[in-house]
């Protein structure tokens, strides 16, 4: 089984949207679900038989050729993208009856494309092609916040591609500075190369990278534009970019700077700037009031968090980051895919949406998200939180522990203050119940968070040999180069 | 005179100077612009500006005198006396992709100006929460 | 719904009473976590066995109380009270701090959802975030700890705590304290909990300061016994320090419970004050004889009291003293129950409390802490005022409007509760040293001197015995006597119907008339200075001044997001070159 097809057949759908555009209204919609559902089901047929990292040389063998490479760490993120867009994609064919994109056709190939991308970018073990990746990501990603046409939509559209191209200038000259002064692009050459070079360059090199990369991953003070793209955007776009899109660029940005830069300051100081990030997300949070922002605010507060989780640079802080990754992706998206369902229902952003919102499902689940989200026991965002804190004391890190603690608190008060809004005893709006498919979907997504914090170690196996292989620098550079 | 002018041009050093001033000059130009400009169009040129230094800037440095371009025709069959194909592959394709987001980013634009008859980038303020 | 409570809530119980004496536990290893070396489990062991009495009695007292109530009243209370027990019962059996964390979370979390449909925003968020607060500086304070021993059972903590600098020694002591105070609503860190007593559902108020406050109490044994050694020299000053805290807490507890007017707040800060007694001898080598007998008599005498509240709140609809009154003629039994929840709350002899406060006052007085001795005393004589308010804003007095003169008895369901806790009061007030052998168990358990006792009915210390049962038999007599000179006296009296119009001229008392004794009652104590100034202290400006800072700090950074892309540019650039700059250098 090969791991090119995760990459080339949602590419390859865009071409093929004709033909399914024969099979009815629908066709489109459903063939998309069935690829990604084919998609997920393909990853977790690999990740079974999986017993060694597999190398996927396209063309010519690295280390001139490209190659993709599908070990522990990656096979975790297909696993989890791939099953993130079909939960997506799912809510989709509900949400579409009442408030459908217009010509769906393209939304279902922009869509398809963000999962290729960033798939893409996890699996490419090469840094133009991360490259590629990085902008067809950002292509799909800039037309979808602008789909609706809306002058917020455009304008969330616009800023997003300005700061996308600048980010991607950056990235291009960085990529630029490696191939002059090491003649490859292939990661583990690069890596091994890197520490020789001269320290100006090496400086340069990692200053464009961290703008380049700072951008898309949303890390203060590169993250300005951010909550302006959510808020601009629909509800439903938001959750692809919250718990995917972001996601990829976080695992490609450290998985590089694992390969090139683990110079003991440079990653210090992502450390704190994580820890500033959230500290500063989660002020400017408490005072919010429309809620894509508001929950823009809590995405930046937790990757300031996986900030801090990767730049730890050990085993049991990448595991971390990993279990929090997970937890988070998955209440972003139960929190976004509700909250389009209940825009679109009572058609107001505001908080006070939810002392209007009358629905005791909804409720339920966006609690357990939340309550996940701050890191409560017995749910999903605990685990992560107990081991980073854990790492970070056995550091002797004691100020960065009482940040991020203080953070935390923090976020806790305009978590409650919302889940206080949903005990309010004012009167309620009209009741609204999903779909039963829409309710499924929502109710796997939390089921997950729950059974992952019932029971971590059902996957504490997986992510930990995950997260040895994604330190492990050595046997990354000895796949790549001795597929030779 | 001349003569003389253009072979202390053509030593390999000062070509490279000349790119690296020139292109770090153009690169400059464009981050001025971005930063000094308000209007969405030129905002897209001084990016585009930028991008074109950095392509400059790459092509210039990677080419080595005295090798022709990495391309088979009748007086070159074989892979010898080339300059490295990779760069100038990994620019088309960076051209490519920058020219396609500049389109698009001028679609969003010009979409936006329709809408809301905005046209800088310090009027963008839809979004005050 | 509460049929299955009860039924649970006396399972437990009973599994718990037939247990008592077998040993349990069970260890999980952590190691699949990536946790290395860490073991989590639960273990019974007196300590905990006494708590989790505690805790399931409570909880059987209060689910007999709802029966009382229409069908749906309650109806999340019981949905979430056998969950909030299983995690209480999990504070207490747990051997780790990891346990012992989830279950203060989730502890916090379900009484937020409990205590969610009934209290105002404010009040609501104002819980949580103190709960929040204080599960998250415990979550510090037990990670800091972990990094010291890199174990989180409790009984290799201590020599983990040794290998910690004195810094983070001191730190991690702070967090702690914190975490634990605010649960117990220590002085400064009271400020959600008056709140959310006054404003929950009447029985889960029961069960708050029954049950969950002795939870911070439990925390607290732990902590500074197992952890910390805080009766060695090293902590002296610590020690003073926290039993400063616990009698100041109780002094000014006392003094802001005798102004209140409302039933649910005056108990609140009552339980505020109660528990600052025991906060003053947990510091006090020798004095955890004292902290487990207090926690236990209050535990009960604030059971009884909360019952008694609730019935008459659910009686009369009303939860003001200034509107209650003369009731004693028309819950004759109420008042008897009640009687004897403030004889014991005020730790007057014959009952139970005093004992309680007998080994209170003896081991600060064989500490030789004279001055934390005498503010105890103090606040303790103060109470007799709230208490007195306590009985006769309610049931002596004249009835403050027409409809309590029509009123029943209350349901015998929340009489059967409160007979159950008066007649274990009662024994316990006889027999003082009857429940001492299980106490000294748990003192064994600890490392600390028992509680020393000749019979049940002698409890003795170094100053003198104290024979509950010969003070019980005097006070009887005594009671006896009195009875029937009153029965003489009254058989004597006319019986006046209508006594309303009587005592206030068809007027109906309001503060503007205050003609009813309720109103102001204890206001006189305004001329003491201190006193008036306890009472217009409040710790809320405190807290307002803070959030108002946080939120001016959430605009300021607000500027970050302006979301005007072009002026955010400058930012790159700048934040590039100081970068350039920093890594240059």
């Amino acid at each position: 089984m090969s791991s090119i097809y995760f990459i080339a057949l949602p590419l390859l759908f865009g071409f093929a949207t004709p033909i399914f555009a024969k099979f009815g209204k629908n066709g489109i919609a459903y063939s998309s679900v069935l690829l990604q559902a084919s998609l997920f089901l393909l990853s977790i047929q690999l990740f079974v038989t999986m017993d060694k990292s597999i190398i996927e040389v396209i063309a010519i063998a690295p280390p001139l050729g490209i190659a993709l490479i599908l070990d522990n760490v990656s096979i975790f993120f297909v696993m989890l993208f791939t099953f993130l867009v079909l939960m997506g994609s799912l809510y989709y064919l509900k949400l579409r009856e009442k408030n459908p994109y217009q010509n769906e056709a393209k939304f279902f190939i922009l869509i398809n494309m963000l999962l290729a991308s960033a798939i893409g970018l996890v699996l490419s073990s090469d840094i133009f092609n991360i490259y590629v990746f990085f902008e067809i990501a950002g292509i799909s990603a800039y037309i979808l916040s602008a789909y609706r046409k809306t002058p917020k939509a455009l304008e969330a559209g616009l800023k997003y591609l300005i700061t996308g191209a600048i980010a991607s200038i950056f990235l291009v000259f960085a990529i630029a500075l490696i191939y002059l002064h090491l003649g490859t692009l292939n990661l583990a050459l690069i890596s091994q190369g890197f520490t020789a070079l001269e320290s100006d360059i090496k400086l340069l090199i990692s200053l464009f990278l961290l703008i380049g990369f700072g951008l898309k991953v949303e890390i203060f003070p590169l993250n300005f534009w951010v909550t302006d793209i959510y808020e601009g955007s629909d509800a439903f776009t938001d959750a692809f970019f919250s718990a995917v899109v972001v996601k990829a660029y976080l695992f490609v940005f450290f998985h590089i700077v694992y390969l090139f830069l683990p110079h003991k300051e440079f990653t210090l100081f992502l450390l704190y700037l994580g820890a500033v990030s959230m500290l500063i997300a989660e002020i400017v949070a408490l005072r919010q009031t429309n809620l894509k922002r508001l929950f823009a605010y809590s995405s930046l507060g937790q990757v300031g968090l996986l900030f801090v989780a990767f730049s730890m640079q050990e085993a049991v802080s990448i595991t971390a980051g990993l279990y929090i990754l997970l937890a988070h992706s998955l209440a972003k998206m139960v929190i976004f895919l509700s909250l389009a369902s209940l825009f679109e229902k009572y058609k107001k952003e505001d908080i006070s949406l939810f002392k209007e919102m009358n629905s005791p499902f909804l409720r339920n689940i966006i609690i357990i998200s939340m309550l996940s989200l701050l890191g409560i026991p017995l749910l999903a965002g605990f685990v992560g939180k107990f081991l980073l804190l854990k790492s970070i004391a056995f550091s002797g890190l004691f100020v960065l522990l009482g940040l991020l603690v203080l953070a935390s608190l923090i976020e806790s008060v305009y978590y409650f203050k919302i889940i206080g809004f949903m005990f309010s005893k004012e009167e309620r709006g009209e009741k609204f119940s999903l779909s039963t498919l829409q309710r499924a979907v929502l109710l796997t997504l939390t089921l997950g968070i729950i059974l992952i914090g019932i029971a971590p170690f059902l996957i504490s196996d997986f992510i930990a040999t995950a997260s040895s292989v994604m330190i492990d620098v050595r046997s990354y550079q000895n796949l790549l180069l001795g597929a030779n | 005179m001349i003569e003389g002018i253009l072979e202390y041009l053509n030593q390999t050093e000062v070509i490279k100077t000349i790119v690296i001033l020139g292109s770090m000059g153009l690169f400059f130009v464009g981050l001025f612009g971005l930063l000094s400009q308000r209007h969405i169009i030129k905002v897209f040129i001084s990016i585009g500006i930028m991008e074109i230094a950095v392509f400059i800037l790459f092509i210039g440095l990677s080419f080595q005198k005295g090798l022709t371009a990495p391309m088979l025709g009748d007086a070159h069959t074989s892979f010898v006396q080339m300059n490295d194909p990779i760069p100038h592959a990994m620019i088309l394709t960076a051209i490519v992709i920058g020219m396609a987001v500049l389109a698009l980013g001028i679609s969003f634009a010009i979409e936006y100006y329709k809408l809301t008859g905005k046209n800088r980038l310090d009027q963008m303020n839809e979004m005050k929460h | 719904m509460r049929i299955i409570n009860t039924l649970l809530a006396f399972l437990s119980l009973a599994l718990l009473l037939s247990f008592w004496q077998d040993n349990f536990s069970f260890y999980v290893d952590l190691a699949l976590l990536g946790l290395h070396g860490v073991v989590v489990g639960v273990k019974t062991s007196a300590l905990s066995n006494v708590f989790a009495l505690l805790i399931g009695f409570s909880w059987l007292m209060v689910s007999i109380a709802s029966f009382a109530s229409k069908k749906n009243t309650h109806s999340t209370l019981f949905l979430w009270l056998p969950i909030l027990s299983l995690a209480l019962f999990l504070i207490v059996y747990t051997v780790d701090y990891l346990l012992f964390f989830v279950g203060w979370e989730v502890m916090s979390i379900v009484s937020y959802f409990i205590l969610a449909p009934t209290l105002t925003p404010k009040a609501l968020l104002k819980y949580i975030l103190f709960a929040m607060a204080s599960a998250l500086a415990l979550l510090m304070g037990i990670v800091i700890l972990y990094s010291g021993a890199e174990t989180l059972l409790y009984i290799d903590a201590n020599h983990g705590f040794t290998l910690l600098s004195q810094q983070m020694k001191m730190i991690l002591v702070l967090l702690m304290l914190f975490a634990f105070f605010v649960k117990i609503g220590a002085i400064g860190f009271h400020y959600w909990l008056v709140d959310s007593y006054a404003q929950a559902d009447d029985l889960f108020t029961t069960y708050l300061s029954a049950v969950l406050s002795k939870m911070g109490i439990y925390g607290l044994i732990i902590f500074l016994t197992q952890v910390v050694d805080i009766y060695s020299l090293d902590w002296k000053i610590l020690a003073y320090t926290i039993a400063i805290i616990g009698v100041t807490t109780s002094v000014i507890a006392t003094f802001k419970a005798i102004k209140e007017d409302e039933l649910k707040r005056l108990l609140a800060y009552s339980s505020i004050a109660q528990l600052g007694y025991i906060v003053t001898i947990l510091a006090i080598a020798g004095g955890m004889g004292g902290v487990l007998y207090h926690a236990l008599i209050h535990t009960l005498v604030k059971l009884l009291l909360f019952i008694n509240i609730a019935s008459i709140i659910a009686l009369t609809n009303r939860s003001k003293l200034s509107q209650l009154g003369g009731l004693i003629y028309r819950t004759p039994h109420s008042f008897v129950l009640l009687l004897i929840g403030i004889i014991v709350l005020a730790g007057m002899p014959p009952l139970a409390g005093f004992a309680s406060k007998y080994l209170v006052y003896t081991s600060l007085l064989d500490a030789k802490m004279l001055l934390i001795l005498s503010a105890v005393m103090f606040a303790s004589v103060s109470g007799f005022l709230y208490v007195y308010k306590l009985i006769y804003g309610i049931y002596l007095g004249h009835p403050t409007h027409k409809s309590l003169e029509s009123v029943d008895e209350v349901s015998k369901w929340y009489l059967i509760p409160q007979y159950i806790i008066a007649l274990l009061l009662v024994i316990i007030g006889a027999f003082p040293a009857l429940i001492v052998p299980t106490l000294n168990t748990v003192l064994v358990q600890l490392h600390v001197a028992p509680i020393p006792f000749e019979t049940s009915t002698i409890l003795e210390s170094p100053l003198g015995a104290y024979n509950g049962f010969v003070v019980m038999s005097a006070f009887a007599v005594i009671f006896v006597l009195v009875l029937f000179f009153v029965w003489r006296v009254k058989s004597k009296a006319k019986n006046v119907k209508n006594r309303f119009d009587i005592a206030y001229c068809g007027e109906e008392p309001t503060s503007a008339t205050p003609l009813h004794y309720g109103y102001g009652m204890g206001q006189e104590l305004q001329r003491v200075g201190f006193i008036a100034i306890i009472w217009k202290q409040s710790s809320a400006s405190f807290y307002n001044a803070l959030t108002l800072m946080l939120f001016s700090l959430s605009t300021r950074l607000r500027k970050v997001y302006t979301g005007n892309l072009a002026s955010n540019f400058n930012w790159l650039i700048i934040f590039a070159i100081f970068l350039l700059c920093w890594g240059l250098e």
